[in-house]
């Protein structure tokens, strides 16, 4: 456990010093700004509009970074010879891999908090009401960025930068699109379109479960479905990080 | 108990999607005894790396057994294990106390503050524990690595290629250091392809070749085996006399008698160096 806290506690110290995350902060504020202004354009769901577009931004913050910190940086620090004198310590694999993406994960967190923090101050600025569906859509941010990052702690397991990178985000961008592919391959007579259906089906998580970004002007919240939500992520998360940790273990640092 | 005992270790890796296997290590056996500088020589693509890689858990074998201290390595053995790969990366965003209090935290080292900076007095980087690693320069990127690999008084020091890249006076300090923490009763297992260090510094050597091991013994083994000449110099009724011998038993032969007869012997030596003798048994 020691060993696992001291990898996340180096992770984060690598986290603050590095510019990504300065970058991306920077980069999230001009969403949230570009948001504003393209809500404007609307004629009369300004405050819908604004909401629907600076969620979306900051989960593609969240994404991105999952998918640079979990391929690139994971990469680079997993570089055979950079390990070796990690993993020659007692420390195993498993922890190793453990202690960063939990440093990398709450890296992404504070990020995100940052930014949601600035966004509930525009909110109020441009009197946009806050309630508990914006907490809700946040924390599907969050249950989004843990799940990407698990997979694409998986794809960089098995493949180089570059492709880790090209499959975690058309996956990603599967995952969010689950509910229109099953409708289109369910009614269509094709059987390879079955096939694809059934793969899909079967090896991507239905991202739509905790997007609750479309909910805020709903009343009512149903805490079964957030923590359906929850649950179904933590499930899938958990999958891809084991195939990560059972592939990592068997690795050999060559 | 010997601090190293490696059994028929076998190791092969694939080309790319290619079937075909390439075994790097076969069959090979050695052991290194506690409290003594075993040296682990062979030439490049012999197999030195893989095997201590190996030793360290971070490669797997395919067939055969490595103990350190009578166990397998584990967690546990790593704690009074220390090792420093062959040019080793450290993390750039770390300076030289940071990564040190780093890797502490794995050993539960207590007073980390004495402890890192007495290792890194140890090694001569006392004045620049403050700087980022990225902006070492290669000495003291080999010296910082000997230091990490001591910082919790193992007592087997495994190294790889401690001096490879140092200048004369980089290699001069660094053996000094080794032969340092020799003294203090680690075991040192260290490989290296500069041969007069290795005859410095070393009390055993292993000598493997394509995966195999060609010898393992004493330095001065390693010549008796080899068709070194020995050379003897006496004085005999007050004459210095010089002689050369082409076996070693004929030498000690001669040397036997010269001893039972009362002369004084000035030197007995193989007349073949170590780097010749060791050249010899690559070759045959």
């Amino acid at each position: 456990m020691m060993a696992t806290w001291n990898i996340v506690k180096y992770t984060l110290i690598e986290a603050i010093r590095n510019k990504i995350y300065f970058i991306s902060f920077i980069f999230a504020l001009v969403l949230l700004f570009l948001a504003r202004a393209l809500a404007a354009l609307s004629f009369s769901e300004q405050g819908v509009m604004f909401f629907d577009f600076s969620l979306a931004g900051l989960n593609l913050i969240g994404v991105f970074l999952a998918i640079f910190l979990g391929v690139f940086l994971l990469q680079k620090e997993c570089e055979p010879k950079a390990l070796l004198l990690v993993l020659s310590k007692p420390i195993s694999h498993t922890q190793y891999l453990c202690g960063k993406f939990i440093g990398y994960y709450i890296s992404i967190f504070f990020v995100l908090l940052l930014t949601a923090a600035i966004l509930m101050l525009i909110f109020v600025l441009y009197d946009v009401s806050i309630n508990a569906h914006f907490f809700a859509a946040f924390a599907g941010i969050l249950l989004d960025v843990f799940v990407c990052l698990s997979f694409v702690f998986f794809f960089s397991q098995i493949t180089k930068l570059f492709l880790a990178m090209a499959f975690s985000f058309c996956f990603w961008l599967i995952c969010h699109a689950h509910n229109g592919l099953k409708y289109l391959l369910e009614n269509s007579s094709e059987t390879s379109l079955k096939v694809v259906n059934f793969v899909v089906n079967t090896v991507a998580p239905n991202f739509s479960t905790w997007n609750f970004k479309d909910l805020y002007y709903l009343e009512k919240l149903v805490i079964a479905d957030y923590l359906y939500a929850g649950i179904y992520a933590f499930a899938w998360g958990a999958f891809y990080f084991l195939c990560a940790i059972l592939i990592f273990r068997k690795k050999d640092c060559v | 108990m010997n601090a190293i005992e490696v059994k028929n270790l076998n190791k092969s890796f694939s080309a790319g999607l290619s079937f075909k296997k390439n075994q790097v290590l076969k069959n090979l056996s050695f052991s290194a005894k506690p409290q003594c500088v075993t040296g682990f020589l062979g030439a490049n693509g012999a197999g030195k790396t893989t095997t201590f890689k190996i030793m360290m858990g971070l490669l797997h074998a395919d067939s055969g057994e490595v103990l350190i201290h009578g166990k397998p390595i584990s967690n546990d053995t790593k704690k009074n294990l220390g090792f420093m790969p062959e040019r080793p990366q450290f993390p750039d965003h770390l300076n030289a106390h940071e990564f040190m209090a780093f890797l502490c935290n794995f050993h539960h080292i207590d007073q980390q503050k004495n402890k890192i900076k007495q290792s890194l007095d140890l090694v001569g980087l006392k004045d620049v524990g403050n700087k980022l690693i990225k902006d070492f320069s290669k000495g003291m990127v080999q010296r910082l690595g000997l230091a990490q690999s001591i910082i919790h008084s193992p007592d087997l020091v495994i190294l790889d290629e401690p001096m490879s890249g140092l200048d004369p006076n980089g290699r001069r300090d660094l053996i000094h250091i080794i032969k340092g923490i020799a003294t203090s009763g680690t075991t040192v297992f260290l490989s290296s392809h500069l041969l007069d260090d290795v005859q410095r510094l070393c009390d055993d050597i292993v000598l493997i070749d394509q995966g195999k091991t060609l010898f393992s013994g004493s330095v001065e083994d390693i010549q008796k085996r080899t068709s070194a000449k020995f050379r003897l110099i006496s004085i005999q009724n007050g004459s210095k006399k010089e002689e050369v011998f082409e076996t070693y038993t004929e030498a000690s032969a001669a040397l036997q008698k010269y001893l039972e007869a009362g002369d004084k012997i000035i030197d007995f030596s193989p007349y073949q160096s170590f780097e010749q003798a060791v050249m010899e048994l690559q070759q045959r």
